[in-house]
């Protein structure tokens, strides 16, 4: 076999941590063929980025490599220094990651970001340059007016595009992917994952892949490099990873992934659903809201959107970033004012839209837990004092015995345990998807009647988004409690929802029965989110 | 576990563990503590029995002033005013900021609109002038100094603690806990404020630094009371009496070396609250101490990221 185009051999990385070193690499080897696609997959902390970081010598301190040789055409990348890893970069490597807001400079136009790139590699003229720039931007399909454009005239999935145009400028040999669809909507990220594929075909550079996302990677990779607690546990073709592989690991990252295709798998999420007639809860009609813009028309982000939640039941609100699914949410949350609309809980309707303000008695009964895990709790307070306060405030215990062993029912409840343990700890000493469940046992601490989830498993790692929802559906059916389960996920919502509501720019464009609209979705919108999100390599 | 502890108590602890907080913490008590018990122990500042412009020597041991004050004696008593002014002074133009910008952030709407136009009035109108010239319109004096200090300086403050609130208002936490019905004021101070105790200490911080720089600058030209005892009076009465043309260094050395020295303290403290609360501040060569451990430890070769 000749020599791959990358080989890592015992790659090790630490970070400094108070006066000790932390492994977080820890001997890892691995290669990328020429032309080929490696996925890297991983949770979160299971030290594939800073891989990547220490490969191309971008590791922030206090990340240092402590051994280990990273070979490309044959030469140490390690033993570079100085100038000579700056020319490497960008010209042989480089690398689209997460955030492609965050990886252009703000000030400068997009054409200014492609001078740059191209100057500091060669001595072209400014004219040269942009018109290179405008070969590339047309490569990754943007028009070329987005040269004149600030980025943040530039949507999400434009911007990341860009980046990708960026990286591949200097006809790179391998282009790293740091999880960079992983921000987008599904349809823009099913769209951009094509592009460059086919750009590979054309250009013929390697791919070394990294994310979460396995389904994704069964799509775009020839082989799957397993990774778990900074050590690669498996490198498997990717035939024999859709097969099951043969790693645990990999086999449990495999079983936990709902599918919106084919038939239901009935151990993922057993449910019994909710009686159609059960007695409604909740009920919106003819909810809007704009909001106004420091220049131009305001925007409509919800247009007339009526919907019912009944007692038990689970809905599902799917749509895209900017289809008003989280301000409708927010409105029912009492979080922002509507301007027109009714919006009535067990039949009593709410008096005025157009305030945030509510009855007491309304912000007991209808809960809210967010998005985003890292930024739900105060980070000065430990868990024990973020539960405390609501229990307190709603006089669901009195005394400071019974609220703690509140505090570890509710902890219990969400499976969070030792409890005792948890209740002294700091946000910042708990993972995401502890975090989340705390979140939920804090709104669960009011024993509400409708508990709105907006996202809460996005920005976990796939395989434990599962078991959340698993504990989320056992409590939802202990207490009879509704949830309005706000998602992207159509095939999350498939095995946790009984109803599904699809919007799109603001509307309602289509509802009914899970099975119905998963099964056989009517509207045009419905369908292609229904497509973006079937990964029919796994699913067959 | 550090469960029971209150934010402020755990941001203390972290700030003695750094360095150059402790040093900083160390000069500035080491000012405070001459100002509380200083006095006891040197003569009275304002007896003028000695023999004006002496160098230095066993009986003064900082010389005497152009009208035959003790200088070492003026140094210790006019630390007290000025410290008390400063400090009093930082304080309230945090108080003032905070409040001010904290309630047009956290309320935001009509209400933010028309702090917002308040504040940038304040901020548009030149500071120093209108600090001379309320200095000599009232009747000179400590509160006079402090109120001319707050009232030029608070508007900064009010416009940097405003944007904090206002994007910590947005953060989920904030909205989780008026989900869960918890009443506007107390979402402010136990949702909010605990998050920015780092800031507030800073601005504290800072504000008392430029308290002194102003308040020594205000005496100094003149317009404080002259015959109070403080370091820019006694700058004052150093150049009016033409210690500089006579060479007399020891009469305006000591009030200048304090002022800088207690100026150096307080900003090594915000540097240390700086790295306290932002652990990528704290200082490379911590780390590299650790590296260099380790790599004689066990791996061959250790490999430095290019900074």
């Amino acid at each position: 076999m000749s020599e791959p185009l990358l080989r890592i051999e015992d790659l090790e990385v630490s970070y400094v941590d108070g006066s000790a070193l932390r492994q977080v690499v820890k001997g890892i080897s691995l290669s990328v063929e020429k032309h080929e696609v490696l996925g890297v997959v991983g949770q979160s902390g299971s030290g594939k980025s800073t891989m990547v970081k220490a490969i191309l010598r971008i590791l922030p301190p206090p990340g240092v490599i402590t051994n280990g040789a990273v070979y490309f055409k044959g030469n140490n990348l390690l033993d570079a220094e100085g100038e000579a890893i700056r020319s490497l970069r960008w010209v042989d490597l480089s690398i689209v990651m997460q955030s492609a807001l965050n990886a252009l400079n703000p000030l400068l136009t997009i054409g200014d970001h492609f001078v740059d790139t191209l100057q500091q590699h060669g001595t072209q003229s400014r004219a040269e340059c942009l018109a290179a720039a405008r070969d590339l931007i047309d490569q990754v399909r943007l028009p070329e007016r987005v040269l004149a454009s600030h980025p943040h005239m530039l949507s999400g999935g434009m911007r990341q595009r860009v980046c990708i145009a960026l990286a591949l400028a200097l006809k790179p040999d391998l282009v790293f992917l740091d999880e960079c669809t992983t921000a987008l909507d599904v349809i823009v990220e099913r769209e951009i994952l094509d592009e460059m594929l086919a750009l590979r075909e054309k250009l013929g550079f390697a791919i070394l892949a990294i994310t979460h996302d396995l389904p994704l990677l069964a799509e775009i990779a020839d082989r799957v490099a397993i990774m778990a607690d900074g050590e690669v546990v498996e490198v498997a073709t990717i035939d024999e990873f859709r097969e099951g592989g043969r790693h645990p690991e990999c086999q449990r990252l495999l079983s936990e992934l709902p599918n919106v295709s084919g038939p239901i798998r009935p151990d993922l999420l057993p449910r019994t659903l909710t009686a159609p007639d059960a007695e409604l809860l909740l009920e919106v009609r003819g909810l809007n809201k704009s909001f106004p813009q420091p220049s131009g028309p305001p925007v409509h982000a919800v247009k007339d959107v009526s919907l019912q939640i009944r007692r038990g039941e689970t809905v599902a609100l799917i749509g895209e970033s900017g289809s008003g699914k989280s301000t409708t949410s927010r409105i029912i949350a009492r979080l922002i004012a509507g301007d027109s609309g009714h919006l009535s809980l067990d039949g009593e309707p709410i008096r005025n839209i157009r305030s945030t303000r509510c009855p007491r008695d309304y912000r007991r009964r209808v809960q809210m837990v967010f998005q985003d895990p890292f930024a739900s709790l105060n980070p000065v307070y430990t868990i024990g004092e973020h539960l405390a306060r609501p229990i307190k405030r709603h006089g669901v215990a009195k005394g400071r015995e019974a609220i703690r062993k509140k505090s570890i029912e509710l902890l219990e409840q969400v499976e969070l345990l030792p409890a005792e343990e948890i209740l002294g700890r700091f946000p910042h000493e708990l993972s995401g998807g502890q975090q989340q469940r705390v979140s939920i046992a804090r709104s669960l601490a009011m024993t509400p009647d409708l508990l709105i989830t907006d996202e809460p498993t996005s920005m976990l790692d796939l395989p434990i988004r599962m078991g959340l929802l698993r504990t989320l559906n056992r409590i939802r059916e202990e207490r009879g409690m509704s949830i309005l389960f706000v998602s992207h996920d159509l095939a999350a919502a498939r095995y946790f929802s009984d109803r599904i509501i699809v919007m799109q720019g603001g509307e309602i464009v289509e509802s009914g029965r899970t099975e119905d609209i998963t099964q056989s979705p009517k509207h045009p919108y419905t369908i292609r989110l229904l497509h973006a999100a079937s990964r029919p390599k796994l699913e067959s | 576990m550090a469960g029971s502890r209150s934010p402020l108590r755990r941001l203390l602890e972290g700030i003695w563990q750094n360095r150059k907080a402790r040093i900083g913490a160390i000069l500035v008590s080491f000012f405070l503590i001459t100002a509380l018990i200083g006095p006891w122990f040197v003569g009275d500042p304002q007896s003028f029995d000695s023999i004006p412009l002496t160098p230095p020597s066993s009986g003064h041991w900082l010389g005497t002033t152009g009208q035959g004050q003790d200088v070492l004696s003026q140094t210790v008593h006019g630390s007290q005013q000025t410290l008390l002014v400063a400090f009093v002074a930082g304080f309230g133009v945090v108080l003032l900021g905070a409040l001010i910008g904290g309630i047009g952030g956290f309320f935001g709407g009509w209400i933010d609109d028309v702090i917002g136009v308040f504040i940038n009035m304040f901020l548009v109108m030149p500071g120093l002038p209108l600090m001379v010239i309320l200095a000599a319109w009232l009747p000179p004096g400590p509160s006079t100094m402090i109120g001319v200090l707050v009232a030029t300086g608070w508007a900064w403050n009010a416009r940097v603690l405003r944007s904090k609130v206002l994007s910590l208002r947005k953060a989920d936490f904030v909205q989780a806990a008026i989900v869960s019905g918890e009443p506007a004021l107390s979402v402010l101070f136990r949702e909010i404020l605990p998050n920015m105790l780092s800031l507030l200490m800073t601005s504290f911080i800072g504000a008392t630094i430029y308290a002194i720089g102003a308040q020594v600058g205000l005496e100094f030209i003149g317009l404080g009371d002259p015959s109070s005892v403080t370091w820019g009076t006694n700058l004052y009465w150093a150049r009016n009496d033409s210690a500089l043309l006579m060479g007399a260094w020891w009469t305006f050395v000591p009030a200048g070396f304090a002022i800088a020295l207690v100026g150096f303290g307080l900003t090594l403290l915000n540097f240390g609250i700086d790295e306290v609360t932002n652990p990528r501040l704290r200082s490379e060569r911590e780390w590299r101490n650790v590296v260099g451990d380790a790599a004689k430890k066990g791996p061959e070769t250790v490999v430095m990221h290019d900074v």
